[in-house]
């Protein structure tokens, strides 16, 4: 493959440099070759080349001469190159060119030195470049050339794999061989991250040679021819995405691209749901590239390519695992005849079908492989190797793969260690005594070379199962059988079995199936428990009881007992089916020793024995028995007569009938017991009986009452109310049945509240009201109680409940009503109203002792005008004011004058036009006038009136034609209250107000005439202003200046007899005192000091 | 990837009738004239039989197109998936011009039927395959599938009665799928041709209802 024509003359113009290296010796004209240039291939011969020029270029040639092992060697050339042999050290070449007759034209010698010949390979040639499609390889082979050279050397080379028409590079690599002096072909391969379907991938190579000990230039051979793999160029009808059907393993990088049509472009390139930004391969060719991809489903990822104007193409992706190294390999063989391994696969690979792990067992000692079966359930892998007659150690080695990766697991065993027997089968039972049984079983399996341990299991009812353990010697798919003893007569029992490998335990098989199995029945191992009673009735009957025997000492079915009674001499026995467990023995008063024996189908018992003999026992108490939480509790003192042990007897229901009748015996020394029963119920009182064994008979020595569990009553104790008083009652109530009892009675509570009844009102007896009382009895004895301290005619709620140390029972409710006290009622409505009496007499007496102060205090006959707020007119006011005429005397004109008929004490007011309610009211008045009697005249003499009138000028709120005087009541009010009704009509309070209506109201309410000391005083002088036209204490109030004016004055006291101002007109100086508001309480508190 | 087809949209599919644009009184006494009609007709009877089948695998064939997109992975199991430029050669296309479709006569319309149906089971049977080396962890689609092919061969069989009773001689049968071809598809062109199966045997249902309705109207009368 080395084209050295061609080759030598591309590196003689390779070394042009190497020229300014000669020495010449140019001896002609220019046509004296220089610049001469040697390069080699092989380290033997270089090729050196020069420059010449040649003018006619006719039949011009050169001589070459050069020395070579002292002699001189010349050789004519045509061409401006020649080969000669290299030497060590220099080499002179003369070179002489010459025309075309011979004639030397020039002379040029040249002394080389070995350094200036540079050493350039040969370029090397491509033997092949396969591409595979399937990995994305490509397979490159070329000859290294190495015959060129007579001795070992190191090559290096450098190969280039170029990309798409414009030969992107998209690798290069170095790679080191060694020459050996012969031609070898090289190889070399390399995997694309594109699908060389996708673009054209190229390949070119060069060497370096590298000689130690070569003093010349050392240099990279020329490129070798491209080589090149085209890409998928697309079908004319359909396009095509790559790579297809690919598996790789999760997080590798991978480059999908689209071939199409020309006419055709891509709209999208997507990975799964994701599109992808497109690489542009070429005019019909993009690709995607997807980093990093995760596991794909079990159908793979799709890459869809859409084109445009229509069409689609894709590709699916399979991403998986490598499959995990086999994990808890395992092997053991069942019949030792197959060695079955089993492992667990690891981690999912998530790839599918022809894509799943597929595995491999092999055997390096015998070098054979097993057969597996891999299923899609992982976990039903499996491979089975036949067992090797002569080889009992196996090194296994299990191999997984799948197209993305392998593993493997590796395992050493003894097959004699690893055995693991199968499920025993054909198992069977047979009987041989009430005690022993056969089993025999069937194992298939060759196991001549091992023993084999077999368990057996013996379980009845409620006990836990026994382990029998028989070792048996191996045989070739045989029954084993083994002997079982210690069994219990007439037990049901169940058996199986499994078997393992005896001198080297691995794994023991499954159980067989169970076998049940009743062994024999065999006699009673005793006789039964008995006890004896004489009946109550005459007793000349003897009833014997017994126990039936449990089921672990009757060894069979009882079918009947056989009592016999033993007198002196005769022997009375009769049989009795098993159904019944007492019989009666007719025995008169005699006594005789009794016996029982139990008979099943295997024979009878011993007997059991007790004699009928009882002993007088004298004061035998009734205890009650303490009920402790397993049982209750029983104490007795110990007797040393006592020989043959205590018996308690109890019955298990109240009427104690035979078949309840339950005993339990103690050895002698003991002074105690516990008697429990599972039937011993709650709330449900028990007699026992505990009875002395002695050699002479049974003596009764105490007689127990107790319960398992106290409860409380069921039922409430009935009462009634037998007396009913004002404040008592006694109510009596009944006992309550001992079976109702439920436990010991404690006592009662009576609850009792004051309580009607009312089905809609909340219970008055529970718990946390405020008026219940209870009231506990606790002597039994007593069957009545007196509830004192009740109020009379009032309903009471009572309630009675009885306790015991279980709580406390339903209850039963009755109401009651006291009955009424009469005493109390009346003492009730005496007792306020001679409070009152006193009251209003003492009153009356102080009022009477302290007459005369009151009077000079609420009613002076002559009021102090220094103490009249009536005249306390302000100063300011007062002042300069000559026209006030207050007190200015003023004849007194009457109005109207009425003329009242009284025919009574108390005269009917006529219709008038001076409504004066008063009138009734003023009595004094009219006593006044007494002596005219049926006449009363009621006048007043406003002429500030009729000054008003006259006067039009005056504010006609004030002024009125008609003075009307007001009730008493209505002239009060405004004194009371002065604040609340300040606008009280002036026209009805203004005028004229009788000064002693309150003295005048009470004397009228007690219809007392006023004597005529009274009158006196009582008719005294009045105030006649409106008050509340005076200033009441705020003489700066607009009304006090209101009452600056002339009008003002009527409020000037005036005498009704006189009909006359008895304070006459004051100066200035009286005036400017305050005013007084006349005598209410209020104003006689407020001016006191002041005056 | 030889075996895909570029079809045009051009094509006029017959719909089956909408079951509930038939007024149901309407509806019932459509039913029972059938059923006496049927009863006395073996012909009648024949097409009556043929038509509730049709319409049975008609209602499991959209089940069959969503359950087998589902599994595919996307963009196949995203909703609304359509490509109906998709084929697959020897597939046959249920599309035909109205015009067409309603000038065939009894005999070349049930011919039809029988030959697509013919190539229906066997591509059922492809599509099965492809699926089961695809993914083998879904059986209810593998269950699917058979079921449907067993099926078809019920619509056959049905058909060939209704042929018999009409005396329309059988036609040729659609040359057999190529089974080289069958197994050289890559991955991606067995999903693609399984959605073209499913789908244009969905299409075909439809048309067979339609056609059978049509055979029903016309014999029954």
């Amino acid at each position: 493959m080395w084209d050295t024509p061609r080759l030598r003359c591309l590196l003689v113009v390779a070394c042009l440099h190497l020229t300014s290296l000669l020495y010449s010796q140019e001896t002609g004209y220019s046509e004296a070759p220089q610049t001469l240039r040697c390069i080699t291939h092989d380290f033997n011969i270089m090729t050196c080349s020069w420059d010449a020029f040649s003018s006619t270029n006719l039949g011009q040639s050169y001589e070459f001469c050069y020395e070579n092992s002292g002699l001189l060697v010349c050789n004519k050339n045509k061409e401006k190159s020649a080969d000669i042999p290299i030497v060590h050290g220099s080499t002179t070449i003369k070179i002489t060119t010459l025309n075309a007759s011979g004639t030397p034209l020039a002379t040029t010698t040249f002394i080389l030195p070995e350094k200036n010949v540079s050493f350039i390979p040969l370029t090397p040639q491509i033997l092949s470049l396969t591409p595979d499609f399937s990995t994305e390889m490509l397979y490159l082979k070329w000859k290294d050339g190495g015959s060129a050279f007579p001795f070992d050397l190191d090559a290096t080379w450098q190969i280039e794999v170029l990309r798409k028409e414009t030969l992107e590079r998209v690798a290069q690599v170095t790679y080191h061989s060694k020459l050996t002096s012969k031609d070898t072909i090289l190889s070399w391969n390399w995997k694309s991250d594109m699908p060389l379907e996708c673009v054209s991938h190229s390949v070119r190579i060069r060497c370096y040679i590298n000689k130690m000990n070569y003093g010349g230039n050392k240099e990279w051979s020329e490129w070798s021819p491209i080589v090149t793999v085209p890409g998928e160029v697309p079908d004319l009808s359909f396009a095509k995405v790559f790579p297809q059907d690919r598996v790789v393993p999760v997080g590798s990088n991978m480059t999908f691209c689209c071939l199409h049509r020309e006419d055709e472009r891509i709209e999208h390139i997507k990975y799964g749901l994701k599109s992808y930004p497109l690489l542009h391969l070429s005019e019909w060719s993009s690709a995607i590239q997807v980093q990093n991809v995760s596991a794909s489903e079990s159908s793979g990822t799709n890459i869809w390519c859409s084109l445009l104007p229509y069409g689609v193409e894709g590709t699916v992706l399979f991403v998986g695992y490598p499959p995990d190294i086999p994990q808890n390999l395992t092997c053991e063989t069942h019949t030792l005849d197959k060695i079955i391994c089993t492992w667990n696969p690891g981690r999912p690979t998530e790839l599918f079908a022809s894509r799943q792990t597929n595995y491999i067992l092999s055997e390096r000692i015998s070098g054979r492989n097993g057969t597996c079966r891999v299923t899609e359930n992982t976990m039903g892998n499996v491979c089975v190797f036949t067992v090797l007659a002569t080889q009992n150690i196996y090194n296994f080695t299990l191999q997984a793969f799948n197209p993305v990766g392998q593993t493997e697991s590796s395992l050493s065993i003894d097959i004699n260690q690893r055995v693991h027997p199968k499920t025993p089968s054909k198992f069977t039972v047979t009987g041989e005594s009430p005690t022993k049984a056969h089993v025999s079983w069937y194992l298939p399996g060759n196991f001549i070379q091992i023993k084999l341990l077999c368990q057996i299991e013996i379980s009845k009812s409620h006990s836990e199962p026994e382990l029998d353990n028989v070792t048996v010697y191996g045989t070739v798919n045989s029954c084993y059988e083994a002997q079982l003893d210690m069994l219990h007569p007439n037990t049901a029992y169940t058996f199986r079995v499994r078997c393992s490998a005896a001198d080297h335990f691995w794994k023991w098989s499954n159980w067989s199936e169970k076998k049940q199995w009743t062994t024999w029945e065999a006699p009673p191992v005793r006789g039964p428990d008995i006890w004896r009673e004489r009946s109550s009735v005459g007793g000349n009957v003897v009833k014997i009881f017994w126990k039936p025997l449990p089921l672990l000492e009757a060894n069979g079915i009882i079918h009947s007992h056989v009592v016999s009674c033993y007198l002196d001499t005769a022997v009375q026995s009769k049989e009795i089916p098993a159904s019944l467990n007492s019989t009666d023995i007719e025995l008169g008063k005699n006594d005789c020793n009794i016996s029982v024996v139990a008979k099943n189908g295997a024979g009878s018992s011993p007997p059991s024995r007790i004699t009928s003999v009882e002993l007088p026992s004298d004061n035998v108490k009734t205890k009650q028995a303490i009920a402790t939480g397993s049982g209750i509790y029983i104490t007795w003192q110990s007797d040393p007569d006592v020989n043959c042990g205590y018996t308690v007897k109890w019955c298990r229901s109240p009427g104690c009938e035979p078949y309840s009748v339950d005993w339990e015996t103690f050895p002698s020394n003991a002074t105690e017991a516990v008697i429990t029963s599972a039937l011993f119920q709650p709330g449900v009182r028990y007699n026992f009986s505990l009875y002395a064994c002695k050699s002479s008979g049974y003596q009764l020595l105490q007689n127990i009452t107790g319960y398992i569990q106290e409860l409380a009553p069921k039922v409430a104790p009935n009462f009634t109310v037998e007396e009913t008083s004002s404040d008592s009652i006694l109510v009596k109530w009944e006992n309550i049945p001992v079976e109702d009892c439920q436990g010991f009675l404690k006592g009662y509570l009576l609850f009792f509240a004051k309580g009607e009844k009312d089905p809609l009102k909340p219970k008055l007896l529970e718990p946390g009201h405020p008026e219940l009382k209870v009231k506990n009895i606790t002597d039994l004895t007593k069957k009545s109680l007196r509830i004192l301290d009740l109020q009379g005619k009032t309903s009471y709620q009572l309630d009675l409940r009885a306790y015991t140390a279980g709580g406390i029972g339903p209850s039963n409710g009755l109401y009651v009503v006291t009955k009424e006290d009469s005493v109390g009622l009346i003492i009730a409505i005496l007792i306020p109203v001679a409070v009152a009496l006193v009251f209003g007499v003492v009153t009356s007496i102080l009022c009477y002792r302290k007459r005369e102060w009151i009077k000079e205090t609420f009613y002076p006959d002559i009021p102090n005008p220094e103490n009249s707020k009536a005249l306390q007119f302000q100063k300011n006011i007062c002042e300069g004011n000559t026209a006030l005429k207050t007190l200015e005397m003023n004849p007194c004109t009457p109005n109207s004058v009425e003329v009242l008929e009284t025919r009574s004490a108390v005269p009917k007011m006529e219709d008038t036009e001076i409504k004066s309610p008063v009138a009734d009211s003023e009595p004094p008045e009219d006593v006044s006038d007494t002596e005219t009697e049926n006449l009363v005249v009621v006048s007043y003499c406003p002429p500030i009136i009729e000054e008003e009138i006259s006067n039009p000028s005056v504010d006609e709120s004030v002024g009125s034609s008609q003075v009307i005087y007001i009730d008493v009541q209505s002239m009060y009010q405004p004194q009371v209250k002065p604040e609340e009704e300040p606008e009280i009509d002036f026209v009805t309070t203004e005028g004229y107000k009788p000064q002693m209506h309150l003295s005048i109201n009470t004397i009228k309410t007690e219809n007392h005439l006023p004597t005529e000391e009274d009158s006196d005083k009582t008719a005294g002088y009045r105030p006649q202003a409106n008050t509340n036209a005076w200033n009441v204490g705020t003489p700066d109030s607009p009304r006090s200046i209101e009452s600056n004016n002339e009008n003002t004055s009527f409020g000037s006291p005036c005498s009704i007899n006189s009909r006359q101002f008895l304070i006459p007109p004051r100066d200035d100086e009286d005036s400017s005192k305050p005013n007084n508001i006349g005598w209410s309480f209020t104003n006689f508190f407020q001016n006191k000091p002041s005056d | 990837m030889p075996g895909f087809l570029r079809e045009g949209m051009g094509s006029w599919m017959p719909s089956p009738p909408h079951p509930l644009r038939l007024p149901h009184a309407a509806g019932t006494l459509l039913l029972c004239l059938v059923l006496a009609q049927a009863a006395a007709d073996p012909t009648a009877n024949a097409i009556a039989q043929a038509y509730s089948l049709a319409r049975l695998l008609q209602a499991d064939a959209t089940d069959l197109l969503q359950a087998y997109l589902s599994a595919q992975g996307p963009p196949f199991s995203t909703p609304g998936f359509a490509v109906p430029a998709l084929g697959w050669a020897g597939v046959p296309g249920a599309a035909l011009p109205f015009p067409s479709w309603r000038g065939l006569g009894d005999g070349e319309r049930l011919r039809g039927n029988q030959v697509a149906y013919t190539a229906y089971e066997a591509f059922l049977a492809v599509v099965a395959d492809d699926q089961a080396q695809l993914h083998p962890g879904r059986p209810q689609l593998l269950a699917r599938l058979a079921q449907a092919r067993v099926r078809v061969r019920g619509l056959r069989a049905s058909l060939d009665t209704v042929m018999a009773a009409l005396g329309v001689v059988p036609g040729t049968g659609p040359p057999p799928v190529a089974v080289v071809t069958a197994n050289q598809a890559s991955a991606f062109e067995r999903k693609c041709r399984g959605y073209v199966v499913c789908r244009e045997y969905q299409a075909w249902l439809g048309r067979t209802v339609r056609d059978l309705t049509l055979l029903r109207a016309k014999y029954l009368a």
